[in-house]
């Protein structure tokens, strides 16, 4: 009784410590435009904040938010932003402010933003 | 039986075949988040239950309707139900059809918590139900953790104008959502019901656990999750699988 009692604690902790364990944060995944050093912008700031609010919204509503540093630029352009565009209904406009933003964090070392 | 059981698989497999993904990490368990504006989605719903003496099988043939990025409709066209039964008879009915309209209030990506309510309509020959939901979300990163409360009034009767049986029902919906992939999803969902007859007398606490588990290709995707009941109470099902096959067009 002692052990299936120690057993159902063990499970429930981990139920409870395994999202902050998996927790990698928001603004590590996708970066704040206002953190990135200007010089590496591939839009206007106005495009780069629109880009990253479809990102973490819209891009982010059939899974998690996806480390934009995970793939490379070459994943995004080709594979990923087509298909994307397509299944979140993505105007060209916003499309390109998704890509712009993209293209401005992969423009920028992990360290400097 | 077996004609019902294959019609079922052929839908899943038409589906499977047609291939590209939306949607759902969870079965029982509504998210915050709704079709995105201008999308369609088809869903196909299967819901087995086994309650000792009997299978109840209860299919739903579903559109979703994305009317702005934070407005969806889900319009009901059919649900209906098969039952076998442990000697040997069976008998399959429509049930009902209608809609529901779900609005996000706030982006769990955004807001420390998503949220967002869900308004029901269902209306058959012999009952009318009414659902209200309250839905939560908050996300970890690859986990999401997602509370619904639920309240439901069911009017039911030999026809539409002798309802004369009346119930509430009040329902805690818990689910847990891990990405292994941005493709597929593991987790557990949770599911504590209670039943008030005439909005008065409570019947037993029910609660059923299980995991569950998403795939997604495209705009196609498939969502299952069995549940067991962890309580011992009578007329309610002892297992449970829900499958969810639906894409976006």
């Amino acid at each position: 009784m002692v052990m299936v009692t120690t057993r159902r604690i063990r499970a429930l902790l981990l139920l409870i410590t395994l999202p902050g364990a998996a927790c990698v944060s928001l603004e590590q995944s996708a970066p704040l435009p206002e953190n990135l050093p200007s010089a590496r912008y591939a839009g206007t700031p106005s495009q780069l904040a629109q880009g990253r609010d479809i990102y973490i919204t819209k891009c982010a509503a059939c899974h998690s938010v996806e480390p934009v540093r995970k793939y490379s630029r070459d994943d995004w352009e080709q594979n990923i932003m087509p298909d994307m565009v397509e299944e979140t209904n993505l105007s060209p406009s916003e499309g390109a402010a998704v890509l712009a933003y993209i293209r401005t964090v992969l423009n920028t070392p992990a360290s400097q933003g | 039986m077996k004609r019902t059981l294959a019609a079922a698989l052929l839908v899943l497999g038409i589906f499977v075949a047609t291939g590209h993904a939306h949607d759902r990490r969870l079965v029982y368990g509504y998210e915050t988040t709704g079709m995105p504006k201008g999308l369609w989605e088809y869903e196909q719903w299967m819901t087995w239950k086994n309650y000792g003496d009997k299978d109840r099988f209860d299919f739903r043939h579903e559109f979703e309707y994305g009317i702005t990025d934070t407005l969806t409709i889900d319009i009901y066209v059919a649900d209906w139900r098969y039952e076998s039964f442990e000697d040997g008879e069976d008998e399959s009915d429509y049930r009902r059809s209608g809609f529901a309209l779900r609005q996000q209030l706030t982006d769990p990506n955004k807001s420390f918590l998503g949220s967002a309510i869900y308004g029901e309509i269902l209306v058959g020959d012999e009952m009318v139900v009414l659902e209200g939901k309250i839905l939560l979300q908050k996300n970890f990163g690859p986990v999401i953790a997602v509370y619904n409360g639920v309240i439901e009034a069911e009017w039911e009767g030999s026809s539409l104008g002798d309802l004369d049986e009346q119930v509430g029902v009040w329902e805690n919906i818990f689910g847990l959502s891990y990405q292994v992939t941005p493709s597929f999803f593991v987790g557990l969902e949770g599911l504590h019901e209670v039943e008030f007859s005439d909005w008065r007398d409570a019947g037993d606490h029910v609660f059923s656990v299980g995991p569950n588990i998403s795939f997604r290709k495209g705009n196609f995707f498939i969502t299952a999750a069995g549940l067991f009941q962890v309580t011992d109470v009578d007329g309610e099902p002892d297992n449970q699988l829900r499958v969810i096959a639906g894409f976006t067009f």
